[in-house]
């Protein structure tokens, strides 16, 4: 387990024995309500999971990298930030894939745009996201990320020039 | 019809399987690899979701509305934005986890403007993973994309509430407020019998209070099950 993930559990263990000190019913209404949060959420969450497992499992790694490392570099860009779009993973699992994709030929562009797509714009994750937020603010957050997004890999070219 | 509302509720969940048979009578060996994936993911979200949903849930008990709309209302101007990236960045974990959170603090009166950021900086300025990024991808490339990213968790923030109207999304939080499913299945005898449809009461209080099911379907309940009653 890492490090910022014993520190989240914590947290949230030690929020809750201080709340249950000071009102253990308030405390267990609170607990009755996470609960149904949680069952309300997981099912969907796991066949988000499922599905981009599906997805990645049939699309082997080298069609993935020879698309982020096409000679056109704004064209690998776009095709960074649509790949990371319709995928999630978990930061840990991507950083390395990414370094490996860059060893494979990919282009610094599209990693960058990659990583942002990644974990900002979430088409997998949308249906969730719509629950919470409802529809014109998920697809308004999403395309406005997603164009972000391009705007980071492409200062990035210009960025890693001057560092 | 309540069964086929059920399906409907659970669209992607039936997509999901019917995905999964169908790549199973292409190749089996693809269900077998991608379950292995698959349990990685789940894994992280074992790990992060629930701790996650007690912060929120406990800020919902516990943190005035006052308290938020000073941090991070509508009038927080810089120092709202600062603590929205702030907030976001320290957590790490995918961004469905960052949903309950934010719903949390915008329902305690949080701007739409620090709600994206936070999502957004949720999702791409983690400082754990600061030294991950670093060791994989360089400490050149690490930093140029922070540079860019942080000043971009901005405009993103300020283009999305431009584009969105606040009210709207205040609206659909009202409609899908889960400690109405609480109230609602609190009015229900809690035998989980069947006969409405769903498979528990708690299920139908979700579909009463989400999806506008019809509320006198309890056999056990004299006319409508309703919040207020």
């Amino acid at each position: 387990m890492n490090v910022h993930v014993i520190l989240l559990i914590a947290a949230a263990v030690g929020a809750l024995a201080i709340s249950f000190k000071k009102d253990s019913a308030k405390t267990w209404e609170g607990l009755k309500v996470a609960r149904s949060r949680f069952g309300s959420i997981a099912g969907d969450i796991l066949a988000v999971l499922a599905l981009v497992s599906l997805f990645l499992t049939i699309v082997p790694p080298n069609v993935i990298s020879s698309l982020l490392g096409s000679e056109n570099v704004a064209l690998s860009g776009l095709a960074g930030a649509t790949i990371g779009t319709v995928t999630i993973m978990p930061a840990f699992v991507a950083f390395p894939l990414s370094a490996s994709l860059i060893a494979k030929g990919a282009h610094l562009v599209a990693v960058a745009a990659f990583i942002t797509t990644l974990t900002m714009v979430g088409f997998a994750t949308a249906p969730i996201e719509r629950e919470y937020f409802g529809t014109r603010f998920t697809i308004i957050r999403n395309v406005v990320s997603f164009l972000a997004a391009l705007v980071i890999a492409g200062g990035m070219v210009v960025l890693y020039a001057i560092l | 019809m309540p069964s086929f509302d059920r399906l409907r509720s659970n669209k992607l969940i039936v997509f999901t399987a019917a995905c999964y048979v169908a790549a199973a009578l292409y190749d089996t060996s693809i269900v077998g690899e991608s379950a292995s994936m698959c349990w990685v993911f789940v894994r992280e979200m074992i790990e992060i979701l629930p701790p996650v949903i007690i912060i929120a849930t406990l800020i919902d008990v516990w943190v005035p509305h006052q308290a938020i709309i000073r941090l991070l209302g509508s009038s927080s101007g810089v120092k709202g934005i600062v603590a929205s990236i702030a907030m976001g960045s320290v957590f790490a974990g995918p961004i469905y986890a960052a949903f309950p959170l934010t719903q949390s603090l915008m329902r305690k009166g949080a701007s739409l403007t620090n709600i994206v950021i936070i999502l957004s900086a949720w999702a791409v300025t983690k400082v754990p993973m600061l030294v991950v990024e670093s060791k994989f991808l360089g400490i050149d490339f690490m930093l140029s994309r922070y540079l860019l990213t942080v000043p971009m968790l901005v405009i993103i923030g300020l283009t999305v509430s431009r584009l969105v109207s606040e009210r709207a999304v205040r609206t659909h939080l009202e409609g899908i407020s889960d400690e109405d499913v609480i109230r609602l299945a609190e009015r229900l005898p809690g035998h989980d019998c069947g006969a409405c449809g769903y498979s528990s009461c708690q299920e139908y209080a979700r579909a009463i209070s989400v999806h506008g099911e019809d509320p006198t379907l309890c056999r056990f309940v004299d006319g409508s099950v309703t919040v207020g009653a």
